[in-house]
């Protein structure tokens, strides 16, 4: 059409070119301008362990003061996620659902952003520089472990706590609150007060476990460290302090979530620094 | 707390699927491109796309079945085909043109994709070129603005469905994405006015063929006829343009041809002689500059003020009788330079006297006897003067209907009718004067013409055509003498105050700015922009800019900085949640009575502190009707909205309102 509009002469066909220019040199802008003054942030789970399928939230912020952001493809770790529309000064928030194989630090820094807007002419790119780090614990996998530590817990038996719980002895009476339990209720204490009153009994712990991770004896370094994770996360599950002895650390028995995090996460990063 | 709602979809809303959008906009642009073009071709081609338009809307609508893709195809072919069964070279855009608004109704029926839209999009672009081609009128830029709009909005959404065919969204968001995108020919279109002065241009078009002629207007003719009124006079069209400066009615003659042949019916001329430009006769007077902008007419004289010395059009020729005339017929519409000297007459001290005493060989004895009797002067001026006096003491009405047609229509105009046009009584003038011995001639052109205060310019319509008379005395040469009474009334108007007049008046500087600025750009304009920029630039002067073509340019320019200023704001507005939009007409409303709410101050405080009673409580009913939707948590419906709008529009203070 251009050379039509310079062969011809003709001063509307000239106006057609020129639109045509004018939208081919403004989309390049507003296609670039639609990438631009975007920030990406990454959050993991708490938990992540290799091999499972865990969701991240991708939290995308859109900085500027008049446009809004259009049809966004954001690439995370080999997956994508579309976000069709985001106003301006606002933050959209997306989550997919990521695998990781490999236990141990896992960085994504490969994170871009892309868009075919305003046409669909070209795909415009822009990595995002931030990187994002987490650390993935090792794949749980069932093993025989766990139940020979329960048969020597068993044999050693259980031993009191200091905290308030449903097994044991009395700790202590207190006054009655709307909704405890019928039977808790000390019938006793009651009558020679007048007024209702709840029995509060300690809650039952069992001895704590302490793994050794050299004497466990598993050829294959990966599976003992699945193993070993598989153990402890069953155990703490069952409120068994456990505890974990490696080569260059011992952690204390306990049964806190803290405790069990710490204690995973030594195992992700076992010999991977 | 609503900016939970960042993600973009609002919770509540009816969804739209994109792609029902993007063909809801694809036939308005369809339709739109027709528009364009369908007084230009053939009506049979007019019905097949219509019916073809209407049956593709149809399956649309029943979404059930498609032509397959290989008989459309081949049904596509076969219009192409068609079209090279039948080219001919005349009218080849027109053919062109009908066979792309098949292939489009053709596109139209096919079970749309990606590409079956943009290729829409690519033929009614190229239905507007053809417009284009085929008629200069300013409706093309109304065409091509429209055009814009949509094809953006369309274009975006259908990037969009490009990447996810099932997209849904809701209402609010499609109207987001259409209004938001419109940023891009908003910003576009200053760009493409830019791209429009630089882009290259050549002196000599080659394919300047494709440009079809316009459609000549009749009327003006070398040859004039006495009786046979044409219908130019009834015309009111406009022939000329002229950009000059204004100037006294009575020498608002344009000129056009000469005639010296009279063979007792009409006048024509029997001879030209070319002259250099350089020739330029003893004319005194004050020269005048001007731009015309003449419009195609079957013929090829170019009209200049009385007495034109100079014009510059590629291929004018110039005459011994200072008229002027392009190679062929003038075809399209022109633009050209003159100057012309406003002078009543040409000194000339030899003519060929025969040529301009010519009379027919069976002129009534009649006329004779009565000139005899008329010029009874020595003198040559005072025998003019008594003839000019006879044709002007009232007996002669000026008028156009009912003109005597015979075979001697002098003699019946001077002694039974005694009335004519303004052909009669140049012509009995001329004549008159001839058979008193005195030289003369009849000058064909225009007459008066409105000035345009706002372009600058003379509108000159069709029905402004006019003959008078140059009669040759030795002392002063030609002299122009107008025997027609009242000619000054009728070619300049009167109904200035009429509103519709006014309005006419404001379409025709439309219109002459549209000639004038667009379709004349050429590359000559573009060097003389480029050229007084690079002075303007090296030698700043503010006159310059003040100077340049009219203050119009500079309304425009206005005008479109506001249209984007608020257009950019009313975009940005969109943004603002119906709730903040509120509150910002609630503070507005109570401001007015004098009441300002403190940043810090919480809306029932606020409003129990308001001092006259009847604001307060209709300002607490808004209040406590806004708090019990707002803190819901959802997005206010449209009806709430309109609910609380109109709260808010029923405080009034108490007698105010009374």
């Amino acid at each position: 059409m251009g050379v039509s509009a310079v062969n011809t002469g003709n001063n509307l066909i000239y106006l057609i070119v020129s639109a045509l220019l004018g939208f081919m040199g403004i989309s390049g802008y507003f296609g670039k301008n639609n990438l631009s003054k975007i920030s990406v942030s990454i959050e993991f789970p708490q938990e992540i362990y290799a091999n499972t399928s865990f969701p991240i939230k991708i939290i995308l912020e859109n900085k500027k003061r008049l446009l809004p952001v259009f049809l966004l493809r954001l690439h995370v770790a080999g997956h994508s996620v579309l976000i069709p529309y985001a106003d301006a000064k606002s933050k959209t928030i997306k989550y997919i659902n990521i695998t990781i194989p490999e236990r141990g630090q896992f960085t994504i820094k490969d994170l871009y952003i892309a868009s075919v807007f305003p046409f669909n002419f070209f795909t415009r790119f822009k990595y995002i520089d931030d990187t994002f780090d987490c650390i993935v614990f090792p794949t749980l996998k069932k093993c025989d472990l766990i139940s020979l530590y329960e048969k020597g817990r068993r044999l050693r038996g259980e031993k009191t706590s200091d905290k308030t719980g449903f097994e044991s002895d009395i700790v202590s009476i207190r006054e009655y609150v709307y909704g405890d339990p019928l039977k808790y209720i000390n019938w006793k204490a009651t009558a020679k007060t007048g007024v209702l009153k709840t029995k509060e009994l300690s809650s039952l712990l069992y001895q704590p476990i302490t793994i050794d991770f050299d004497k466990i004896a598993i050829k294959d370094i990966e599976e003992k460290i699945s193993c070993i994770s598989y153990s402890i996360v069953q155990l703490i599950k069952k409120n068994t302090p456990v505890g974990l002895k490696m080569k260059d650390k011992i952690f204390e028995p306990g049964n806190s979530r803290n405790h069990k995090i710490g204690m995973l996460k030594g195992l992700a990063l076992y010999e991977k620094r | 707390m609503k900016n939970a709602n960042s993600a973009g979809y609002p919770i509540t809303g009816i969804s739209i699927n994109i792609e029902t959008v993007v063909k809801i906009i694809t036939y308005l642009v369809g339709a739109l491109g027709f528009l364009s073009i369908f007084m230009h071709i053939d009506m049979t081609f007019n019905i097949v796309f219509s019916a073809l338009f209407l049956l593709s809307l149809y399956f649309e609508y029943k979404k059930t079945f498609y032509f397959p893709r290989w008989l459309l195809n081949t049904l596509s072919l076969l219009v192409i085909l068609f079209t090279i069964y039948r080219f001919k070279i005349g009218d080849l855009v027109t053919q062109i043109i009908e066979a792309l608004l098949i292939l489009l109704a053709i596109k139209f029926i096919e079970n749309k994709k990606f590409r079956d839209y943009m290729q829409i999009y690519a033929i009614v672009l190229f239905l507007l070129a053809g417009l284009g081609l085929l008629s200069l009128d300013i409706a093309f830029i109304v065409y091509l603005l429209v055009l814009v709009f949509l094809l953006t909005a369309s274009i975006v959404l259908l990037t969009y469905y490009s990447q996810d065919p099932n997209l849904i969204f809701t209402k609010q968001v499609v109207i987001k994405i259409i209004l938001k995108s419109m940023y891009i020919p908003l910003v576009a279109i200053p760009l493409s006015v830019l791209m429009f002065m630089i882009l290259p241009r050549t002196q000599y078009p080659i394919f300047n063929f494709l440009n079809r002629a316009d459609r000549a207007k009749t009327g003006f003719t070398d040859n004039v006829r006495l009786g046979v009124v044409s219908s130019i006079q009834e015309d009111s069209s406009a022939i000329l343009r002229v950009n000059m400066e204004k100037i006294d009615d009575n020498n608002l003659y344009w000129r056009g041809v000469v005639l010296d042949y009279f063979d007792g019916n009409s006048w024509r001329s029997s001879k030209k002689d070319v002259v250099s430009f350089s020739f330029s006769g003893k004319l005194i007077g004050k020269g005048i500059r001007q731009v015309v902008y003449l419009e195609p007419y079957e013929n090829r004289y170019l009209f200049a003020l009385d007495k034109p010395v100079n014009i510059t059009h590629r291929g004018a020729r110039k005459y011994d009788d200072f008229t002027f005339a392009s190679l062929g017929f003038i075809d399209k519409r022109i633009r050209y330079e003159a100057v012309s000297i406003i002078t009543d007459a040409i000194e000339e001290t030899y003519i060929e006297e025969n040529r301009y005493l010519q009379l027919p060989e069976n002129l009534s004895l009649d006329i004779k006897k009565l000139v005899r009797n008329i010029a009874i002067h020595n003198n040559e001026a005072q025998n003019i003067q008594s003839i000019y006096a006879f044709l002007n003491d009232g007996t002669y009405k000026y008028s156009l209907k009912n003109l005597p047609v015979t075979n001697n229509p002098l003699e019946n105009f001077l002694f039974s009718a005694k009335f004519g046009n303004c052909e009669y009584f140049a012509s009995a003038f001329a004549v008159m004067l001839r058979v008193a011995g005195i030289p003369s001639r009849v000058v064909g052109g225009y007459r008066g013409g409105y000035y345009n205060d706002l372009g600058g310019y003379y509108l000159v319509p069709q029905k402004n055509a006019h003959v008078w008379v140059e009669a040759y005395t030795r002392q002063k040469g030609w002299v122009r003498m107008d025997p027609t009474p009242g000619v000054i009334d009728r070619f300049t108007p009167l109904t200035k105050g009429d509103i519709f007049f006014r309005l006419s008046v404001l379409f025709d500087t439309i219109n002459y700015y549209w000639y004038a600025t667009i379709i004349n750009y050429s590359l000559e304009k573009q060097l003389f922009v480029y050229y007084s920029i690079k002075s303007g630039i090296s030698k700043p002067n503010l006159k310059f800019f003040i100077k340049y073509d009219g203050i119009l340019i500079y309304i425009l320019i206005i005008f479109a900085i506001t249209i984007i200023v608020f257009g950019v704001r009313a975009l940005s507005k969109f943004d603002r949640s119906k709730e903040s939009r509120l509150l910002h007409l609630f503070k507005k409303t109570l401001e007015r009575y004098g009441y300002m709410k403190p940043k810090t101050q919480g809306l029932e405080e606020f409003v129990m502190q308001i001092s006259d009673e009847s604001i307060r409580k209709s300002s607490y009913t808004f209040v406590r009707e806004f708090e019990r939707l707002y803190f819901k948590d959802r997005q206010l419906s449209s009806a709430d909205f309109k609910r609380l709008k109109s709260l808010i529009r029923s405080i009034t203070a108490k007698g105010v309102g009374d």
